[in-house]
């Protein structure tokens, strides 16, 4: 079980009224294959973290994992 | 001359004599405007060994060519003069409307000099300038003392003011402007304090005249719809949820600094960040003149505790008064906040000198006794009280009024200050960002990330993705951004817009989109290589100074903490940044010597000898 939590742009890919949720993926799965579930258009690059680290959209997501995903804030 | 108004106003407070100047047309060539136009000033009338509070200093207000034009966040002016903070230059940049109504009033700048043996305002009403008593404004906020200018001058005249904090020469004083914009950083609202200057009030119907209107409209349209069309594809995050957003990055990187530095991340940050503000205090936005973007924030609190209505806060408000003082009570950041825009105070500033003041009391090197007060981590009650009590240089806080280095040494722990050249850094840890850590070092005006925003690419990946734990090659890129932003600086535009719009998309960010800009509203004709040497004489000659008052390798540090004691958790564990490795290669980049002075070719090459 992998759980997905979504911030700003990105919150338009969850399921209406949610701010997260949990989704059982295969085996060797990685975050290309769960953006894809979660019918993210491949032009769309977010922020996207895992249990509190950046990673690419490559990364193999394991039973457990925390995903985090946002579009990119800037300013400051 | 287009673009430019042509002249500069003089204004000697002792004496009271105002004369116009005209602006040599070659200096503005070099120099461009604004920050450009402040070090030239600087260098030429201000002895570097000065001290920053007495008459012998000048404080310099300039706007630059583009602003007022309608060039998209052609809203800025820069303050310079030399900071009480750091004995180094300022560069307090500020928006609104203020600046834009100083070139309507016939001039791209002011130059202040001497001391009023009285308070006073300035008056600028169409190219007429007058100096008159503001007795009677002395002691009142920044809002009070707006609403009653306008009242005794002209109801759409634009106010840039001190409060009590300039008044009483805390030395992270601001200029606040509009009421809530800020002219924040190094203290330049205790210079104006020190000159018994008030306030500067300025009207004018001028228009800024344009070389090519037709070539600077068709530009201005294109920019302009590539923007709208890449805002409607990916919604800007500034737009909908300020510079309060970037929280999400800086937390997920492990390089949101946490309780005075110790930790890159912040257990409280789903309390804090930009969605929260949104959801629960937002207004409205609030846009600068011609700016598309409206990363402002005009907002509300009901929370009995800490009522309250204004702007703000920013990003690096919320990681100084926040995360670093460990306060996850938003309404607690947004009203202490409200108060430094009111008192005139530089939020960063004053966050990271109550962080450093809890650090010291935890510690056991500073007694509660002392403060008055219990001080905690996490007491945004205290944050709220004490910042008051700063303003007014009342008990403790007449100790917290010197910046936290100085607190800091005078507990005999000055490394506990987290500071380059005596200034508090911005919100971003250099240990997950090295980069960072070499641009607070190099920054002409101690820790700042804003000469030269390093967050723009090992951050936000803009214009390209870059490593944030790698150091090896960082200084090139960071040379090029700090050259980059000498001629947004200059020019009167906003760093959150050009980066991203008017700059090359490879890391040497060359400033194509400003070059077009300028050339269609001055006429000039700049090569791209002339405006990017404008850029780096700019740098330089702050360098220069910044010598000249003695400063040199010594000076571009960071505190023990980000070099020697490696991040504790997060995504950056582990990590200290490897500033003195990046200062080698940085040297060698500026053409500068190992100890970090120009050398005499690279002050020639640029006119500087």
């Amino acid at each position: 079980m992998v759980r997905v939590r979504c911030f700003t742009g990105m919150r338009r890919y969850l399921p209406e009224g949610k701010s997260g949720f949990e989704i059982e993926l295969a085996e060797g799965a990685d975050l290309r294959r769960l953006l894809g579930i979660m019918e993210v258009p491949p032009d769309v690059a977010p922020f996207i973290a895992v249990n509190g680290r950046k990673v690419a959209r490559d990364h193999r997501l394991r039973d457990g994992d925390e995903v985090v995903l946002f579009t990119h804030m800037e300013g400051g | 001359m287009d673009g430019w108004m042509g002249k500069m106003l003089r204004v000697d407070l002792g004496s009271g004599e105002i004369r116009d100047e005209s602006l040599d047309p070659q200096v503005a060539k070099d120099y461009i405007g604004g920050r450009g136009i402040g070090i030239y000033y600087l260098s030429r009338d201000v002895d570097p060994a000065c001290d920053p509070l007495s008459p012998e200093n000048v404080l310099v207000m300039a706007a630059g060519p583009l602003t007022g034009t309608g060039a998209p966040t052609g809203a800025r002016y820069m303050v310079m003069t030399k900071s009480p903070l750091t004995g180094a230059i300022t560069c307090s940049n500020a928006g609104g409307r203020f600046p834009t109504e100083l070139k309507r009033s016939g001039y791209d700048g002011i130059v202040f000099s001497g001391r009023s043996p009285h308070p006073v305002y300035l008056y600028i009403d169409a190219g007429q300038a007058a100096l008159r008593d503001a007795t009677h404004l002395w002691g009142q906020t920044t809002h009070e003392t707006t609403d009653r200018l306008r009242e005794e001058t002209d109801a759409k005249a634009r106010v840039a003011c001190i409060g009590p904090a300039g008044e009483q020469l805390v030395r992270f004083a601001a200029i606040m402007n509009d009421k809530d914009r800020a002219a924040g950083r190094s203290g330049v609202g205790a210079v104006m304090g020190s000159k018994n200057l008030k306030a500067v009030v300025v009207r004018g119907q001028n228009r800024v005249a344009l070389a090519d209107p037709a070539r600077f409209k068709a530009f201005n349209t294109q920019i302009l719809e590539q923007f709208k069309a890449a805002a409607r594809e990916t919604p800007l995050g500034l737009t909908i949820n300020g510079t309060a957003g970037v929280v999400l990055t800086t937390q997920h990187l492990g390089v949101l600094p946490t309780k005075n530095w110790q930790q890159g991340t912040f257990d409280g940050w789903e309390n804090i960040h930009g969605e929260r503000l949104t959801e629960k205090y937002l207004v409205s936005n609030k846009a600068c003149y011609a700016c598309p973007i409206g990363c402002g924030r005009k907002t509300r609190v009901t929370d009995p505790d800490f009522a309250g209505e204004g702007e703000g806060p920013e990003y690096e408000t919320i990681y100084a008064m926040g995360s670093n003082c460990m306060i996850d009570n938003l309404a607690a950041v947004v009203k202490a906040n409200y108060l430094c825009n009111e008192l005139g105070l530089d939020t960063i500033t004053m966050g990271a000198t109550v962080a450093c003041a809890m650090e010291l009391v935890d510690r056991g090197y500073l007694s509660e006794k002392v403060v008055g007060r219990p001080l905690s981590w996490g007491d945004g009650e205290a944050l709220v009280e004490l910042t008051r009590m700063t303003a007014y240089r009342e008990g403790f806080g007449n100790r917290l009024a010197e910046g936290s280095y100085r607190l800091a040494e005078s507990c005999g722990h000055p490394e506990l200050a987290m500071v380059s050249k005596k200034q508090e850094f911005p919100g971003y840890e250099p240990r997950g960002a090295q980069a960072m850590g070499l641009a607070y070092a190099t920054s002409p005006i101690g820790g700042s990330h804003m000469r030269g925003d390093p967050a723009y690419f090992e951050l936000f990946g803009i214009p390209q993705p870059v490593d944030p734990h790698q150091w090896k090659g960082k200084a090139k890129i960071t040379k090029a951004f700090q050259d980059l932003s000498a001629v947004i600086d200059s020019a009167g535009l906003c760093i959150f817009f050009a980066v991203r719009n008017l700059a090359g998309k490879e890391l040497d960010v060359p400033p194509i989109g400003i070059l077009e800009y300028l050339n269609a509203a001055t006429g000039l004709e700049y090569t791209l290589e002339e405006l990017m040497r404008a850029g780096e004489r700019i740098i330089t000659a702050e360098r220069r100074f910044l010598v000249r008052a003695g400063m040199s390798r010594k000076d571009d540090s960071l505190p023990r903490r980000l070099t020697h004691e490696p991040m504790p958790s997060g995504p950056a564990q582990g990590m200290v940044c490897h500033l003195e490795e990046m200062l080698d290669e940085y040297y060698q980049e500026q053409e500068w010597t190992p100890e970090g002075i120009p050398t005499e070719n690279r002050l020639a090459s640029l006119g500087l000898t």
